[in-house]
């Protein structure tokens, strides 16, 4: 059940509202929670028994460390300093030795369903061919759960928070469930966090129709985005990247084109689906986008682009790698052995390469993805290296508009590399493709798409900068739109929803596209 | 206090929802095509064009339909009248939507639902968003016609529909190609009864074709099943199925998949243009007939050659004839040419 499907906006969202709505207060945690699994239920069905057992093991853990923590409080007062000091120290082991387990457990499950078939493809083919006496191993293949990149990563996040104090543990299972499997965050995230999110889905404010128009104008802007815009660039995409050798190096940049403007018109709409609805509902989701293309380098673009799962990461991996023992030890070495700032920048540069392959990594067992990862690695390295190296003359002019437009449009061509990148069928049809750019460029761009669908496609495109110079700016048009005489806001809301009617790329005439990165 | 509070915004709601009707199904009925030839796929909408109540028998079904049946070879034959109202991937809640709009025009006698139908569904769906789609793109044309803005002249918005087009072939969509499927001859074995069980049928689903029953009797017609031979898409649980489904729905059900009901005997090496998918006119003649057949054996079904008020039908059918010789003779062609390579092959 997409969040851009007609049984999704026309039975299961009005249906859950009403009910949400009607229903006692004490009873809404507990739709919600119905709610979720229905709609996981729908979209996994017996892969629900992963979304419980982890929801389970990750609840139980979460109890423990609380028990622990409760405990030692308890017992402290009746002992002496000493006893204090052991009785800290054998807490806080226990506690890591269950993050640890609890943690590495969780990891390993996403491994095994997501990469160990991919790790193992090629030895398993090298054995089978070069050592014939090697018994014939075949790892059977687990179907990926929906949403299991989310939900596991959200269960990690619960557990460190927890085991650093910030925060409070779950006493009941449902609450950790109603957390993980909350449907607006469980297909595509983001990735929330449960002292942000867990107070209003366990207990929900009251019906608000402040909330509801906002939502359900969000969800309007998301709809629009993903089913106006990113589907309908989807036809030219898909056959550009499919069949390349068939196309101009015009087509191929413009593909690349299409293909980030559906990637960023997508997952955002996703986004805006999942954020409109949870505001819907009163429940708070963290922001993933915050107008990318605006960014003046690599690095801002990650900040600006999947923002909770750049988030994840850096507290999650980054933070805890560059502190840890073996990684301050490597810094002294390297302090040792190359001087004082090579002793500051390799442990970092270490943390940032293997967050890097993580983000690579995350997004799909491939080389592909894990060459995507090094490519930002490389960026962000080579923008650090060469940072104090350019010329003052340069440097001083950084806050000058040329300047940042310049800067601006450099990070979109690094960006759209990347997405040629992370589209390409594989390393050697992204070589052919970059090697195809040199071939004449006569050739019509009409690839899959007419001309009046490419008229919409570029008017959608231009609405959607207009709306993130706005954001850009600062306006919150929602707010703003609210504080207009009521039949502008209507008109401005059923011009919306006809125009997602009209102009839309769906039914016959289009192939239907999921969401891409509910894949992941 | 309480009441006072939400009664002002659930109002309000619904004054919203009520303008956002009107203005959805306004658009809609500007996107609507001026022409039935546009209406639906293949040259279904030709039923609209038909002068009113002189269609007696209505076959409402998907692409097996427009490409199964024939119903200008009743006219021919048997001065019956009929129309093959196929469109690829019509659904049972698509027939009942649209019997509504063909029954404000035409009083047929029979409706033949194609019982494929009821299986009908796309990649990917689930029974109910299935249902909730279809059943949407009936109800907003917005849905169903979201497109025709592409090609409609801007003229075009303002003018008046003119719904007069017929269509010859009353429907039927002739396919000339001859393709078996030879790397799988398997699936020439496709009604296999070993272990069969009756397919699932969602309730939904049922809930529909009772409609579709009770809205045929309210006009006084009669509606019937039929399983149109089909040997990649077809099986024995689905013809349990729909057999099951008949008695339920108490109407009669002729699978013409099975041996018995199927004297004429489809050949799947020489009657289908796409390996057992659909069939072309060869396969379609041999349907047509058998069906017409039973029709007429067990309808009242007046023969109206030379009848005053239907003098449409017989220019119709004299062009149909006209051109029937060719294209039949070019599928013959292709037939015989099919035949003579599997030989070669052995």
């Amino acid at each position: 059940m997409a969040y851009h499907s007609s049984v999704y906006l026309l039975l299961f969202l009005p249906l859950m509202w009403a009910l949400w709505a009607l229903v006692p207060q004490k009873y809404r945690a507990g739709v919600l929670l119905g709610g979720s699994l229905w709609f996981y239920w729908c979209g996994a069905n017996y892969g629900i028994v992963w979304l419980l057992g982890i929801a389970a093991v990750v609840w139980l853990l979460g109890l423990a460390m609380g028990r622990t923590e409760a405990l030692c409080a308890a017992v402290r007062p009746a002992l002496d300093p000493p006893g204090r000091k052991a009785l800290k120290k054998q807490a806080a082991a226990l506690k890591r030795c269950l993050l640890v387990s609890g943690a590495a457990g969780l990891v390993l499950v996403l491994v095994r369903i997501k990469y160990l078939p991919f790790l193992l493809r090629v030895p398993l083919q090298w054995l089978a061919e070069n050592r014939p006496w090697w018994p014939q191993l075949s790892l059977s293949s687990i179907t990926q759960p929906l949403g299991i990149s989310f939900f596991l990563l959200m269960g990690i996040s619960y557990l460190v928070d927890v085991s650093r104090g910030a925060a409070q543990p779950a006493q009941k299972y449902w609450q950790v469930l109603s957390f993980l499997c909350f449907w607006p965050h469980v297909v595509e995230g983001p990735f929330d966090r449960w002292d942000k999110t867990a107070p209003a889905l366990l207990d929900p404010p009251a019906p608000s129709y402040r909330a509801l128009c906002f939502g359900v104008q969000r969800m309007v802007w998301g709809l629009f985005k993903k089913i106006v815009i990113a589907d309908r660039a989807n036809a030219f995409v898909k056959l550009v990247f499919d069949d390349w050798t068939q196309y101009s190096g015009a087509a191929i940049v413009v593909g690349t084109l299409c293909y980030t403007l559906q990637l960023y018109a997508e997952f955002s709409g996703c986004m805006d689906l999942a954020l409109g609805t949870a505001e819907a509902f009163g429940v708070p989701l963290s922001e993933n986008f915050r107008q990318p293309f605006f960014a003046r380098s690599v690095s801002e673009f990650w900040r600006r682009w999947h923002i909770t799962l750049g988030a994840w990461l850096r507290e999650y991996v980054f933070q805890p790698v560059i502190v840890s023992k073996p990684m301050m030890r490597f810094g002294k070495f390297c302090r040792g052995r190359f001087g004082a700032a090579a002793g500051r920048s390799l442990p970092v540069w270490t943390g940032l390469l293997i967050t890097w392959v993580l983000i690579g990594l995350w997004h799909g067992a491939g080389l592909i993805y894990l060459v995507y990862g090094l490519y930002y690695f490389l960026l962000q390295l080579l923008g650090e290296i060469a940072e104090p190296h350019l010329p003052a003359a340069l440097t001083a002019k950084r806050e000058t508009r040329w300047y940042k437009a310049l800067q601006m449009l450099r990070t979109f061509v690094l960006v759209n590399f990347g997405m040629m990148l992370f589209r390409a069928n594989g390393v050697m049809a992204l070589l052919q493709m970059l090697r195809r750019l040199f071939t004449p460029w006569r050739q019509s761009l009409l690839i899959g798409i007419d001309a009046k669908d490419a008229a919409v496609l570029a008017a959608g495109a231009a609405l959607m900068l207009a709306v993130d110079v706005l954001h850009e700016r600062g306006h919150h048009l929602r707010s703003e739109l609210a504080a207009r005489p009521l039949p502008l806001r209507w008109a401005v809301m059923i011009a919306g929803v006809v125009a997602v009617m009209l102009f839309g790329a769906y039914g016959d005439h289009y192939d239907p596209a999921g969401f891409i990165y509910a894949q992941f | 206090m309480l009441t006072k509070s939400w009664i002002r915004p659930a109002l309000r709601t619904a004054a919203f929802l009520l303008a956002l009707l009107v203005a959805v199904q306004g658009v809609g009925h500007l996107m609507m095509p001026t022409s039935n030839r546009h209406l639906s796929g293949y040259t279904a909408g030709g039923v609209l064009g038909e002068k009113n109540n002189t269609v007696d028998v209505l076959v409402m079904g998907d692409s097996n339909t427009a490409q199964g049946i024939s119903p200008m070879e009743w006219y021919h034959a048997r001065g019956v009248t009929g129309y093959a109202y196929g469109e690829g991937w019509l659904s049972i809640y698509n027939i009942y939507y649209r019997l509504l709009q063909i029954f404000k025009e035409q009083s047929p006698k029979v409706v033949v639902v194609s019982a494929d139908t009821v299986y009908s569904r796309r990649g990917g769906d689930t029974y109910t968003a299935a249902a909730v789609r279809e059943i949407s793109g009936e109800v907003f044309p917005l849905v169903r016609f979201h497109d025709e803005w592409k090609n409609m002249h801007l003229t075009e918005y303002f003018k008046e529909n003119d719904y007069t087009w017929r269509d010859v072939n009353k429907g039927f969509a002739p396919i000339t190609d001859v393709s078996a499927n030879m790397y799988n001859a398997q699936v020439w074995n496709y009604m296999n009864a070993e272990g069969a069980k009756a397919e699932y049928v969602p309730a939904q689903m049922k809930w529909y074709l009772r409609r579709i029953r009770d809205l045929c009797r309210k006009h006084g017609a009669e509606m019937m099943m039929i399983a149109v031979p089909a040997c990649t898409s077809w099986n024995y649980s689905r013809s349990l199925g729909a057999a099951e489904l008949a008695v339920e729905l108490g109407v009669p059900y002729v699978d013409y998949n099975l041996r018995e009901e199927n004297p004429i005997g489809i050949d799947w090496r020489v009657d289908t243009p796409d390996g057992g998918n659909h069939l072309n006119v060869l396969g379609a003649q041999k349907l047509t007939d058998a069906l017409g057949e039973y029709l007429t054996a067990h309808y009242a079904l007046e023969d109206h050659r030379g009848q005053p008020g239907y003098e449409e039908w017989d220019e119709d059918s004299a062009r149909y004839q006209e051109a029937k010789q060719e294209i039949w003779g070019c599928a013959r062609q292709e037939a015989d040419h099919q035949l003579q390579v599997l030989a070669e092959n052995g």
